[in-house]
């Protein structure tokens, strides 16, 4: 033991050192491991969470566009893009190849392989052979694959050369029908134009995110975490489709045949705002992407092309003059050319002195000027402020212009006149038929409305709330209004937009168009008729526009009018409110002063300025019903005076109910029960 | 010779148990690392290695060491016979560099077991001088003897088993008593060599490695990847690890042969910090035990085996582990007792035997 000591003394404490130097080495190795373990490990675990994890967005379904009877007006439908990779198909599985696509995909075969070959040689990895692949295909093409691939054996590869990439894409089954609209999508599926564009968020719901584990070869090993997507919500519109194309069609015919560029037309419901039918020309297929830079010419017409309003504005300084003057519908008002300083307003009508209502009718510009004199800046100005002009409506589309209505400090001297007929000032379409609401729902300005309901799939139906009302006329202006219209359509310049078995009022208008290059007015006009009916409880306001050609909105515009009004009654099943087999008393309407009434008896709509047989002109045994539905106390008295009609009335607030029905005849002696409520 | 049950009563039990519990946790990543993958049934045949280490283990003690330091020369001459073979016409004959094919598709690696005739070698030279303090013609002549296989394996090429010869023969001289001067003189020149090697004697994947290893960012998918995905998983372990199966740089092969060479960036990344001192912990008792047993060595060849082992046994723990935590450059260094390996895990255990040999020779002598 000694000796063994002794003899291994100088090695022992070498050892020694060793051990020391082997510490010293491991101290820092594992001082390495420290460091990356506990230092470093958050940043080390994102760095190998980057390599591992991949994140992959899962398209959410878009939603469907219905029309108010859940009729679809645009859908999105699954489809895939087969391709291929060249890289990894043998040469000898190309025919195979080739003839598998061929049969399943409907392709011509020697057109693939020869793109296969050509891809293979450039040693591509990537081929497209077909996109848009409905589900048959697709599913025929999948079921040869798991075929395939069943019967392989350790010796052959599974089929790894064909991808598919599924993707959805949007469809518009009526192409061109609604388009402006509805809008359109880009190739991501986002909403470029109309509707498509506002409702983004709702049609595309929310998409979902699955986070994959892929391993050093990219390879989809598991799915870590996944987020299902959140499908987007059908939108239900108060469109009705039938109406729409209806109105589409008698648009683009107007445009068309009358020598016009653009037009566009809004039928809308006037006490809820609802948007039956929304139509401008000229439309698109909104299946088809658009072409360079024609994407801002998707936007709808209707709401951004702002106009002269013209001679249909002169509704409102009437109805101003009623509010704010002493004027009444049989006052007297000088008509003829309206001169001030050195200018001189033409008015095609010099008549001398007419009734005011009679101004309405045959669309005097001096007469119109001369009320607004009396009415005044102040009063014009807040007429047409409150009716909605120079501010944007709201509607739930890109691109809205507010059109033009200069505040008053900027009016000049002769501003009054101008804007009294409609001019100095721009409007657009859905500003007219917000506008022309007002008369026709008794004095509220209602924002129109063209959304009725969103609903996902299986999910809780979201019903739109009620648009805003505001009050911004005297019930009893906007029904003397009313009645005053009425004239336009029987005697005045509106006669094209009679409606037979329907009361129909309105306003024509034709504005000459200023070309702001050459600071003139061309001879080109912006023709246009916004109106109502049935007149004593208006069930639909359409407001038509054609732009750039050379006719009157009478002749032009009125007819477009009438067609579609009356596809509008029909379809809501609005009961005729006059008998149609009665004609009207031509000899005596065409003479001054006669006394308007609502039960007034109207022509076909085709026919005009020509005398009707007498055959027909049968006195009727009582008077037919007006329409008290909606009316205050106040304005059943005034109605009831004015056509002769006895009342019974019960209850409180506005009428309710009504018997016998509007429209049908009285029995001599009976008044007509009206209920109030609330 | 008649086989002695005796020898299992009398061999170092705690080296063995901690040997034993390494190999375990060796075999439970091997286990894990090869989930799912071509290399599933490694596992199993680890096993079977260790059982084989097991019994050449045993089977090594019956010969004292002393009979085995007789038959070096011979062993000495059949190594670098059997490599110069390997170098010279394994490829063309046999389609091999490294392995010569037994049976049943087992093969065994020449310079694995070359290892133990090193050991071998050194302790037997160097006790063969009988002084306090070794000459330069010593060195040189046993510095000589050692390049010879070492240039052999270099050639196959294996540069990091041909490195791993080096530290018994540096542990050796040194033990031998080396004088500062003759260290100050071979540390100059083992930079000069360093030096000339990277220029002249690395092949350009070799050079690429060391350049990698100074610089992994720049080669993130290139050279550096190993290096920056070994650093990744011992990283993602942080403190109590992943567990088992349940590493991902493991599972999603980020990290090339995980249940090999780099088994210790799986355990690290699927046991973590406390799972890494533990191993770290047994390999740490298990070279003091052995330097125990070179301690308490009946004589200087004992003491110089066991020492020989020892440092076999830190250099490959220190590089292996160095390399998987980036501070070493790759080289193909298996970790002792842990990493798959038929060859290494067998010459690992006939290493443990040559320890217990010296042991249970101390009271004889």
């Amino acid at each position: 033991m000694t000796a063994k000591s002794t003899s291994a003394a100088p090695e022992l404490r070498r050892i020694r050192w060793l051990l020391r130097a082997a510490v010293l080495w491991a101290v820092v190795i594992f001082g390495k491991l420290v460091y990356l373990q506990i230092y470093q490990h958050d940043q080390l675990m994102k760095v190998a969470r980057n390599r591992q994890e991949d994140d992959i967005p899962i398209n959410a379904p878009r939603g469907n566009i219905r029309d108010r009877h859940g009729y679809d007006l645009a859908i999105s439908t699954k489809s895939w893009t087969v391709i291929v990779n060249p890289r990894k198909l043998n040469a000898s599985e190309e025919a195979l190849a080739a003839a598998v696509l061929a049969r399943t995909l409907h392709l011509d075969a020697p057109k693939i392989s020869a793109l296969l070959t050509e891809a293979r040689e450039k040693n591509r990895g990537y081929l497209k052979i077909k996109n848009r692949v409905d589900a048959t295909e697709y599913n025929a093409l999948k079921a040869w694959v798991e075929e395939f691939n069943a019967k392989t054996t350790e010796m052959t590869d599974d089929v790894e050369w064909l991808g598919f990439q599924q993707e959805s894409w949007r469809a518009y089954p009526h192409n061109e029908l609604a388009a402006p609209l509805i809008g359109a999508v880009d190739a991501e599926e986002n909403g470029n134009a109309g509707l498509e564009q506002v409702l983004q968020n709702d049609l595309g719901g929310k998409p979902g995110q699955a986070r994959i584990l892929t391993d050093s070869l990219g390879r989809h090993v598991d799915t870590l975490d996944f987020v299902e997507p959140v499908p987007g919500k059908n939108v239900y519109l108060t469109i009705d489709a039938q109406l729409q194309f209806l109105a589409d069609r008698e648009l683009a015919n107007a445009v068309r045949s009358e020598g016009f560029t653009t037009g566009s037309l809004v039928a809308m419901n006037p006490v809820t705002g609802e948007i039956y039918a929304m139509s401008a020309y000229p439309s698109f297929n909104p299946n088809e992407p658009p072409k360079k830079g024609q994407l801002g010419r998707r936007a709808h017409l209707a709401v951004s092309q702002a106009l002269d309003g013209g001679s249909v504005m002169k509704m409102m300084t009437i109805a101003a003059a009623l509010r704010h003057t002493r004027l009444r519908p049989h006052s007297l008002v000088e008509t003829g050319e309206f001169r001030y300083a050195d200018q001189r307003i033409q008015d095609t009508h010099s008549l001398g002195l007419v009734s005011l209502e009679k101004v309405l009718w045959i669309s005097s510009n001096g007469g119109a000027i001369r009320a607004a004199v009396e009415v005044g800046r102040d009063n014009l100005w807040k007429t047409l402020h409150d009716a909605g002009f120079g501010q944007k409506t709201g509607i739930q589309l890109p691109w809205e212009s507010a059109g033009v209505l200069n505040a008053l400090k900027k009016w000049q001297y002769s501003s009054l006149y101008y804007v009294a007929i409609g001019h100095e000032m721009a409007v657009t379409t859905i500003q007219l038929a917000q506008a022309c609401s007002i008369f026709a729902n008794g004095g509220y300005r209602v924002q129109p409305k063209l959304i009725v309901s969103k609903q996902a799939d299986g999910g809780p139906v979201e019903v739109m709330p009620e648009s805003p009302k505001v009050r911004v006329m005297e019930a009893s202006t906007a029904i003397d209004m009313r009645k005053m219209s009425e004239g336009v359509v029987l005697y005045g310049t509106g006669k094209r937009a009679r409606i037979a078995g329907r009361t129909v009022g309105g306003k024509t208008g034709t504005a000459q168009l200023y070309d702001h290059k050459t600071r003139r007015y061309l001879k080109l006009y912006s023709s246009s008729f916004m109106g109502y009916v049935p007149l004593g409880a208006p069930k639909v306001v359409v407001v038509v526009t054609l732009n750039g050609g050379r006719k009157y909105g009478g002749e032009s515009a009125a007819p477009v009018f009438a067609t579609v009004a009356e596809a509008a009654l029909q379809m809501l099943g609005e009961p005729a409110d006059v008998p149609q087999a009665a004609a009207p008393d031509k000899s005596s309407a065409a003479e001054d002063g006669v006394q308007m009434k609502l039960a007034t008896h109207s022509a076909p709509a085709a026919v005009e300025e020509v005398p009707q047989p007498a055959a027909t002109n049968e006195v009727l045994t009582g008077a037919a019903v007006p329409n008290f539905v909606g009316l205050d106390k106040r304005g059943v008295m005034r109605t009831s005076a004015e056509t002769g009609v006895p009342v019974r009335m019960s209850g409180a607030g506005l009428v309710r109910s009504q018997t016998p029905a509007p429209g049908s005849v009285l029995p001599p002696g009976e008044p007509v029960r009206l209920r109030f409520q609330p | 010779m008649k086989l002695d049950l005796r020898i299992l009563r009398d061999i170092d039990w705690l080296m063995l148990m901690l040997a034993l519990a390494l190999s375990l946790l060796g075999v439970l990543q091997i286990f894990s690392a090869t989930q799912e993958s071509k290399f599933e049934n490694v596992w199993w045949r680890q096993l079977f290695y260790i059982a084989a280490g097991l019994l050449l283990m045993w089977l090594i003690c019956h010969v004292d060491y002393h009979t085995l330091l007789g038959q070096v020369p011979w062993l000495y001459v059949l190594t670098v016979f059997l490599l110069l073979f390997l170098v010279t016409y394994g490829a063309s004959l046999l389609h091999v560099r490294r392995w010569i094919p037994l049976f049943f598709g087992f093969s065994f690696q020449v310079s694995e077991f070359g290892k133990v005739v090193i050991v071998l070698l050194v302790a037997r030279y160097l006790t063969s001088l009988r002084r306090t303090t070794v000459q330069n013609g010593d060195i040189l002549k046993l510095t000589g003897l050692v390049a010879v296989p070492c240039a052999l394996i270099y050639l196959q090429p294996d540069l990091g088993t041909a490195l791993t010869y080096a530290p018994v023969l540096a542990v050796g001289i040194f033990l031998a008593g080396l004088r500062v001067r003759q260290m100050a003189a071979i540390a100059l020149l083992a930079v000069l060599l360093a030096g000339f090697s990277y220029q002249f004697l690395l092949r350009d994947f070799q050079r690429a490695r060391v350049v990698s290893f100074l610089h992994p960012d720049q080669y993130r998918q290139g050279k550096g990847y190993q290096v920056i995905q070994s650093q990744i998983a011992i990283g993602s372990g942080q403190m109590w690890g992943r567990g088992v199966t349940q590493g991902s740089q493991t599972r999603l092969r980020f990290l090339p042969v995980s249940h090999a060479d780099f088994i210790f960036a799986t355990y690290g990344e699927e046991q973590g910090f406390i799972g890494v001192i533990f191993a770290l912990g047994l390999y740490l008792l298990l070279l003091l035990q052995i330097v125990q047993n070179a301690q308490s060595a009946p004589d200087r060849a004992g003491m110089y085996i066991c020492m020989g082992v020892a440092a076999l046994f830190l250099f490959h723990l220190l590089v292996n582990v160095g390399m998987v935590a980036g501070m070493m450059p790759v080289t193909g260094i298996p970790l002792p007792f842990m990493s798959a390996g038929g060859s290494s895990t067998m010459t690992t255990f006939l290493l443990l035997g040559l320890v217990n040999n010296v042991r249970l020779r101390r009271f004889i002598s």
